[in-house]
C-alpha cells in the first residue's frame, strides 16, 4: 500500500515551502527516517525523513516549487502500486472560487432564495484581507499579515488577531485586561511645530530639486599654501579663516568664469559682472544664507570681517533681510565637521554652488619618485545642468584648485 | 371641540336651504371727474407714472430675455423672468391703498407688485425714516451702489433703491435685496412691507395666514395681502390656507381684543392663465374665481370680482376691504381680473392664445387707457406723460447699468469666501423672546394642575437602588416637553401652538394637557385638518417676528406638508441672506402600532434638506433639554417624538429630568452607556432596542457596548462619535427608519471617511426593512430588533463564539434584497 508524502506545515503561519532538494530519486529505495527531500520556509531549512521504507513511487514537484503545505509531494509504497489518487489536482485559487461566497461567515441560517451565481460581485473577506484598523496596529507592531490567520467575517484579520501575536520586536502582544485603549508604539518624544522659516528652508529646497538639473562634481585641491596662511594669520592675530580665504579665491576665480556667476530666471540667463557672494550660515533657526556684495573687489581681511558682521547678525536674527537676497554664486563650508564630500543643494535661481569640504592628507606622487603626504582641501561644486555644463564646470574647479594651491601669491593674502 | 358649543341633533337636521347673496362682478361705477376730486391729480399722475415704471421694467426684463440686450447694452440673464406686463393697474391700484405696515406676499409673478408697492412705501414713509431704512439695509450696500455724487433728494434716491435692489437681485448680484440668494421669483424687501414672493404656485397662501396670524395675535398694525394666480385655487395648500383663514373659532371663541376674523385678503391676481392652461373654461370649474368665497363661510368672504385694468377700481375695492379687515370681519377673498401680454416666461410661444386675443387685452391696455382718462378730463397732458414715460427709462436704463456693472454689483464671492452662502443656512441666534411685552396667560405657572400632577412623580425613572420605577411613578417623557413648553409661554409673549386637537384634548398624546387651562385661545388652538397651511402659516407667523409651536399628529402627514417643511420652512433663512429667522419649532409625532401609514419614521426626508435642524430626542431628560435650546433658537427645528417613549420615565440621566430650566444642544450626540467593544449609535427610540441589544451581547458574549444616542440629526458633531471608534474600532448603526436611504447611512460614510484607519469592520446600519410597516402584530418583522443588532454584529462586525442567528444579516441577503428593491 503506497503511501503520500505531504509537504508538512512548519509553523502556524507558514503557507507555502520551497523544495529545496529531492535527496532520492524517483524509483530510489528509500528507509523508513531517510531523508527523502529538504525545503525551507522563509526562516529555516528542513529535511524531510521519509514516515515509511519502501521505493519512491513518484515526485509531484520540481526542485525550487514553492509547494503550498499540506500538498502530496511524493508517493512512497512498492514497485507497481497505483499513485494516481494521490497526484495533486491543479490549484484553484480560493480568493476566485465562487463557492466562497456561498458559505455565509458563520450562519447556520440558510436563505432559501438567494442565487449565489448573482452574488460575485460582492467583495468578501479572502485569506489577505484585514480591516484598516487591524492594518495599522500590524504595522505599528511590525507584523506580517500574511503570516496572520484571520478571525473576522469571511477570514478576514480583524484587530483581535493581530493583538493575540506578539510583535517581532519582542513587545507582548496581550494586553492588561480592562486596558480599552491600546497604547500606539510611538516613540515620539517631543513634537515640535514647524518654524515658518523651516517651511521656507524646505520649500526653497524642495523647489531646487524638483526644478533643476544638479550635477555635483568633487575636486581637491593642495592646501598647504593655504594652512601656511592661516598660520600666519594667527600668529598675527588676524582673524581670518580658512572660509574667507577660499571666499575670496572663489570669488576671484569666478570673474574669468563668468557662466557660473550667473542666476537662471524665466529661461534668461543673466550673468554679472561682479561676485555677489552667498555663504551659508548655520544658525539656530536653521540655514540662512547672507550676500557679501561686490565679493570679487574686496580685500581679504574686508572680505572676512564683512561676512563675520553678516554671519553674526544671522545668528542674532537681526539681519537686514534685503541682504539675503541679491547673491550670484553660494558657497556652504561643512568642512569644519569633517565632511569629505557632500552634494550642496543649488540656490536658485543661482545656477552654481560650491562646497566647501575638509582638509585631509592625500598622497602626492614626488618628481624624484616616491610619494608625500600633502594636506588637501575638497571642494563639491554643484552647477545647474539646464545651464552649465560639466566641463566649464570642471574647468571653474580646476581653476579655483590651482588658485588655492597658489594662494599665498595672491596679493590680497600677502598684505 | 370646545364644551361650550353644543352640537344639537334638532338644530342640524332641521329642514332648510342656504341662501347666498350676490357676488359683485365689476361693480365699480365711480365717475372719473370724482375721482379726480377724491384722489387728486398728483395722486392720479403718480399711478400713472408707477405703472410706466412697472412696465419699463419688464419691458427691459423681456428684451434682455429676448435679445441679450437693453438699450445697446448687451446682457446676459440665464436665470427666470416672469413677468406681468399688462397687470400693472392691479399692481398699482392695490399699493396705493395699502400703507408701510401692510404686507404684501406674492408669486412667482410679483415684479409689479414688488415696485408698486415699494414705491407706494416711499411715498408714504417720511424722508427721514426713508433714509435710515437705506442706509442700514445690509449695512448701507446697496444704498452705496446706487448714490452717486449727483446728490438726488431722499424720495428719488429711494426710488434708485428700490429698482436697482428688485433688479441686482433678479441678476444675483450680491448688492440686491436679499443679496442675489432669493431672485427673480423670491425678492422681497420687508422694511417697505414687501414680504417674500413664492416660486411654488399658491405658496403665499399659507404663509400669508401665518402672517395675519402674527398680525392679530401679537396685535400689530396692519393687514395682509396674498397675491396669488388664478391658478393656484386649484392648489390644495391654496384651499387649507383658506380654511384655515376662515375657522369660526376667530369670530366665535377668541377672547376679548382677538375676536374677529382675520386682517387677510387672499387676492388672486386673475391673468386667465396657469402657465398655459386656462382655469376658466379649461382646468378649473369655478367660471368666475370670486364664486369659491360665497361658499367658505357665512360672510362669502366678502367676495368679489374686481376689474384689474382700472387701477381706480382696485383702489376702491381694497379701501372698501381693508375697511372690513379694520372691523374684524377678514378674511375677503378678491378676484382681480387682469391678463399678461406678455408670456409666462420668455420660452412661451403662446401656442395656447390667439394672436386676436392678444391684440384684444392691447387695446384695452391699462396704461394708455389710463392716461387717455388723464388727459382727456385735463388732469395732465400728453407731454406730461411723454415726460413720465421718459423718466420711467431713465429710471430703469441707471438701475440696470448699475446692475449689470461687475464693479458696482458684484456676485458673492463663493470662491473667496466658501461659506458665503453656507452660513446663512441657520441663524443660529439665540433669543429667550421674540417680542418684550407681558406674556398673555390664563393663570399663575406655578397653579397650573399639570405641574401639581407632575410635582407628585419622581424626577428619575429609577429608584434608589437603580431598578425602574413603575411608568405612572416617574416624569414621563411627554410631561418633559410640556414642561419645555410651558415655560416658554411665559417667557415669550409671541410664542402659540396649534395643530390638531391641541386644545382641550391636550394633544392626541397628551402632551400639551394643562395648557388649555394656562392660555387663552390665540395662543393655543386648534386647526382644521390641513398639515400643509399649518406648518405654511408657521412660517409665516416665524417670518414676521413670531415664536410658533406647529404639530403634526403622525409624521405620515409630513407628506400632506411636504412644500411646506421643504421648500419654505427649510429656505426662508437661507433665500433671505439671513435678513429673515425662522424661530419655528415643528413637533412631529412618529407613531407604532397603526400600519403602514401611521406608523414611519421620515426623519430621513428632513435631513436631506439644506436649511432644517432635525432633533429625534428619546428620553425625557433630552426631550426637555432640547425642546428648550429650540424654543430659544432662531432656526426651524423639526422635532420628532416617538410615540413609543411618551410614558417612558429617565433611565439614563443621573438624577433624571430638571425641574429647573436647562438646555441640551442641538447638534451634540450623547454617550448613555459606557463600552469598549462595540459602539452602537441609536436614533429615537431605538435606544431602547439597542439597549436589550447591548445588554445580550454582555450577558451572552461578554461584550462592552458603547451606547450612543445621536439625538440630533442636523447639525451633528461627530467628536463623540469619533472617539468612540477609536475606542471599540467597532460600529452599529440603527433607528427605525427604512433601511434605504436612511439618514444612519449617511452618517455611517461619515464615520468611513472620518475614522477609516480605526474600523476593524464596516460600519453597519441596521434599520427596518423597506416595506409597508405591517400590522401592530408582525411589527416585529419590520422594526430592528435586538436579535438583529447581534446577529448584524456577529455577520458583518465580529463573529459571536457559538452564536446562532435568527435573521439573515449577510452580505449575499443584502445584495438580493437591494436588487429586489425590498
Amino acid at each position: 500500500m503506497s503511501i503520500p508524502i505531504s509537504m508538512p506545515k512548519q509553523g502556524q503561519s507558514v503557507e507555502t515551502c520551497l523544495l529545496l532538494e529531492w535527496r532520492k530519486k524517483k524509483g530510489e529505495q528509500v528507509g523508513k527516517g531517510e531523508i527523502l527531500f529538504t525545503y525551507e520556509t522563509d526562516k529555516a531549512s528542513f529535511e524531510y525523513e521519509s514516515p515509511a521504507a519502501g521505493t519512491l513511487l513518484e515526485t509531484f514537484f520540481n526542485e525550487q516549487d514553492d509547494v503550498p503545505v499540506h500538498t502530496i509531494v511524493a508517493a512512497v509504497g512498492e514497485p507497481g502500486e497505483s499513485i494516481e489518487q494521490f497526484r495533486p489536482v491543479p490549484a484553484v485559487h480560493p480568493e476566485i472560487s465562487p463557492d466562497r461566497v456561498e458559505q455565509p461567515a458563520a450562519s447556520s441560517q440558510e436563505s432559501t432564495a438567494f442565487k449565489p451565481a448573482s452574488s460575485e460581485a460582492i467583495a468578501t473577506a479572502g485569506p489577505a484581507a484585514a480591516s484598516p484598523r487591524a492594518r495599522r496596529k500590524a504595522a505599528l507592531r511590525r507584523i506580517d499579515l500574511s503570516k496572520v490567520a484571520g478571525s473576522g467575517p469571511g477570514g478576514r484579520i480583524i484587530e483581535r488577531d493581530i493583538l493575540a501575536r506578539p510583535a517581532i520586536d519582542g513587545t507582548s502582544g496581550t494586553y492588561p485586561e480592562g486596558n480599552d485603549v491600546v497604547p500606539e508604539m510611538d516613540d515620539t518624544v517631543s513634537e515640535v511645530a514647524v518654524s515658518k522659516m523651516r517651511r521656507i528652508i524646505g520649500e526653497r529646497m524642495q523647489h531646487s530639486l524638483l526644478h533643476s538639473a544638479q550635477l555635483t562634481m568633487n575636486a581637491f585641491a593642495d592646501a598647504t599654501a593655504l594652512l601656511s596662511c592661516r598660520r600666519r594669520f594667527k600668529a598675527e592675530n588676524a582673524d581670518i579663516t580658512i572660509t574667507d580665504m577660499i571666499a575670496m579665491a572663489a570669488a576671484r576665480t569666478l570673474l574669468s568664469h563668468p557662466e557660473l556667476n550667473a542666476l537662471y530666471r524665466d529661461e534668461k540667463i543673466l550673468r554679472y559682472g561682479h561676485v555677489h557672494l552667498g555663504i551659508a550660515v548655520d544658525t539656530p533657526r536653521g540655514l540662512m544664507v547672507p550676500v557679501v556684495r561686490f565679493a570679487d573687489r574686496l580685500p581679504l581681511e574686508r572680505l572676512s570681517a564683512k561676512f563675520k558682521e553678516l554671519s553674526a547678525q544671522c545668528r542674532e536674527g537681526s539681519i537686514n533681510p534685503d541682504l539675503l537676497n541679491g547673491g550670484t554664486f553660494t558657497i556652504s563650508n561643512l568642512g569644519s565637521f569633517g565632511i569629505e564630500s557632500f552634494t550642496p543643494i543649488l540656490n536658485p535661481p543661482q545656477v552654481a554652488l560650491l562646497g566647501v569640504n575638509a582638509v585631509s592628507l592625500r598622497p602626492v606622487g614626488m618628481e624624484e619618485g616616491g610619494f608625500a603626504l600633502r594636506p588637501h582641501i575638497g571642494f563639491s561644486l554643484t552647477i545647474d545642468h539646464r545651464v552649465v555644463d560639466g566641463a566649464p564646470g570642471a574647468r571653474y574647479l580646476k581653476s579655483l584648485c590651482d588658485a588655492v594651491a597658489e594662494i599665498d601669491a595672491n596679493p590680497a593674502v600677502r598684505t | 371641540m370646545p364644551k361650550s358649543q353644543l352640537i344639537d341633533p334638532k338644530k342640524v337636521r332641521k329642514e332648510g336651504l342656504i341662501v347666498f347673496r350676490d357676488v359683485p362682478v365689476n361693480q365699480y361705477r365711480t365717475p372719473f371727474e370724482k375721482e379726480v376730486t377724491n384722489l387728486g391729480s398728483e395722486a392720479l399722475m403718480r399711478i400713472c407714472g408707477d405703472m410706466m415704471i412697472l412696465r419699463e421694467f419688464e419691458t427691459m426684463l423681456n428684451l434682455v430675455k429676448t435679445t441679450g440686450n437693453y438699450e445697446g447694452i448687451p446682457y446676459n440673464h440665464p436665470g427666470p423672468a416672469h413677468l406681468s406686463m399688462g397687470q400693472e393697474a392691479a399692481a398699482v391700484g392695490q399699493a396705493f391703498v395699502l400703507d408701510v405696515d401692510d404686507f404684501i406676499f406674492g408669486s412667482h409673478r410679483s415684479h409689479g407688485e414688488i415696485l408698486a408697492k415699494g414705491l407706494s412705501a416711499i411715498a408714504k414713509l417720511d424722508e427721514s425714516r426713508l433714509r435710515e431704512i437705506m442706509s442700514s439695509y445690509l449695512d448701507g450696500a446697496i444704498l452705496r451702489a446706487v448714490e452717486t455724487n449727483n446728490r438726488k433728494p431722499v424720495r428719488e434716491l429711494a426710488v434708485d433703491f428700490l429698482i436697482y435692489g428688485a433688479l441686482a437681485e433678479i441678476f444675483a448680484r450680491s448688492t440686491g435685496f436679499n443679496k442675489g440668494l432669493g431672485g427673480s421669483m423670491h425678492a422681497f424687501f420687508t422694511p417697505f412691507g414687501i414680504y417674500p414672493n413664492n416660486a411654488i404656485v399658491g405658496g403665499s397662501a399659507d404663509i400669508s395666514v401665518g402672517a395675519a396670524l402674527y398680525k392679530k395675535c401679537n396685535r400689530k398694525e396692519g393687514i395682509v395681502v396674498c397675491n396669488i394666480g388664478d391658478a393656484s385655487m386649484g392648489c390644495g395648500p391654496v384651499w387649507e390656507a383658506i380654511c384655515l383663514a376662515t375657522m369660526d373659532q376667530y369670530r366665535l371663541l377668541w377672547d376679548g381684543a382677538y375676536k374677529g376674523g382675520l386682517p387677510l385678503i387672499f387676492n388672486f391676481m386673475n391673468n386667465h392663465y396657469g402657465m398655459g392652461g386656462q382655469p376658466t373654461g379649461e382646468t378649473m370649474g369655478f367660471e368666475i374665481l370670486a364664486r369659491i368665497g360665497a361658499g367658505v363661510n357665512p360672510q362669502q368672504m366678502h367676495a368679489e370680482r374686481v376689474d384689474g385694468y382700472n387701477p381706480l377700481a382696485v383702489i376702491d375695492a381694497f379701501r372698501r376691504k381693508k375697511e372690513i379687515l379694520k372691523q374684524k370681519n377678514g378674511p375677503v377673498l378678491l378676484d382681480t381680473v387682469t391678463y399678461r401680454i406678455s408670456g409666462h416666461s420668455p420660452s412661451d410661444a403662446s401656442s395656447y392664445r390667439d394672436k386676436e386675443e392678444l391684440e384684444l387685452w392691447e387695446k384695452e391696455d391699462s396704461i394708455a387707457a389710463f392716461g387717455a382718462l388723464l388727459t382727456g378730463h385735463k388732469v395732465c397732458s400728453g407731454k406730461d406723460l411723454d415726460e413720465l414715460r421718459s423718466l420711467s427709462r431713465e429710471l430703469v436704463l441707471g438701475a440696470f447699468k448699475l446692475a449689470v456693472d461687475d464693479s458696482r454689483s458684484p456676485r458673492m464671492d463663493v470662491r473667496k469666501d466658501p461659506d458665503a452662502i453656507g452660513r446663512y443656512m441657520f441663524s443660529n441666534r439665540r433669543r429667550e423672546k421674540m417680542d418684550d411685552r407681558l406674556c398673555e396667560t390664563l393663570l399663575p405657572m406655578s397653579e397650573n394642575p399639570r405641574l401639581a400632577q407632575i410635582a407628585k412623580r419622581s424626577r428619575s425613572g429609577l429608584d434608589a437602588g437603580g431598578k425602574e420605577l413603575p411608568k405612572g411613578k416617574a416624569v414621563q417623557f411627554r410631561d418633559a416637553v410640556f414642561e419645555a413648553v410651558l415655560s416658554a409661554f411665559y417667557l415669550d409673549p409671541t410664542l402659540i401652538a396649534y395643530g390638531e386637537e391641541n386644545r382641550d384634548w391636550g394633544g392626541a398624546f397628551a402632551v400639551y394637557r394643562g395648557l388649555t387651562e394656562a392660555l387663552p385661545y390665540h395662543r393655543l388652538f386648534n386647526t382644521s385638518i390641513s398639515e400643509g397651511a399649518i406648518v405654511g402659516s408657521a412660517v409665516g407667523y416665524g417670518l414676521c417676528g413670531g415664536r410658533v409651536i406647529a404639530e403634526l399628529m403622525y409624521c405620515d402627514f409630513l407628506g400632506r406638508a411636504g412644500d411646506e417643511v421643504f421648500n419654505q420652512l427649510s429656505k426662508w433663512q437661507g433665500m433671505s441672506a439671513g435678513l429673515l429667522e425662522m424661530p419655528v419649532v415643528l413637533r412631529v409625532s412618529v407613531g407604532s402600532k397603526y400600519g403602514a401609514q401611521h406608523s414611519q419614521d421620515w426623519t430621513s426626508l428632513c435631513t436631506h434638506i439644506p436649511g432644517l435642524k432635525v432633533v429625534f430626542p428619546a428620553t425625557p431628560y433630552d426631550a426637555k433639554g432640547l425642546m428648550n435650546a429650540a424654543l430659544r433658537g432662531t432656526d426651524p427645528v423639526v422635532f420628532f417624538e416617538s410615540q413609543r417613549v411618551y410614558d417612558v420615565g429617565e433611565l439614563f440621566h443621573e438624577g433624571g429630568v430638571p425641574e429647573a430650566f436647562y438646555e441640551v444642544p442641538i447638534g451634540v450626540p450623547d454617550i448613555k452607556r459606557v463600552g469598549k467593544d462595540v459602539t452602537f449609535i441609536s436614533v429615537g427610540a431605538t435606544l431602547y432596542t439597542a439597549v436589550k441589544a447591548a445588554d445580550a451581547l454582555h450577558s451572552r458574549y461578554g461584550l462592552n457596548v458603547e451606547l450612543i444616542d445621536l439625538r440630533t440629526l442636523t447639525p451633528l458633531d461627530y467628536s463623540i462619535i469619533l472617539e468612540s471608534i477609536k475606542k471599540t474600532g467597532r460600529v452599529l448603526l440603527t433607528g427605525d427608519a427604512c433601511q434605504r436611504g436612511s439618514y444612519l447611512n449617511d452618517v455611517a460614510q461619515h464615520i468611513t471617511e472620518l475614522a477609516f484607519d480605526d474600523l476593524d469592520a464596516p460600519p453597519v446600519v441596521v434599520g427596518s426593512r423597506n416595506w409597508i410597516t405591517p400590522a401592530h402584530e408582525l411589527e416585529k418583522f419590520f422594526f430592528p430588533q435586538p436579535e438583529w443588532l447581534i446577529d448584524a454584529v456577529h455577520e458583518k462586525i465580529v463573529p459571536l463564539p457559538g452564536h446562532t442567528v435568527t435573521t439573515n444579516f449577510t452580505a449575499v441577503e443584502g445584495f438580493r434584497i437591494a436588487k429586489l428593491g425590498i
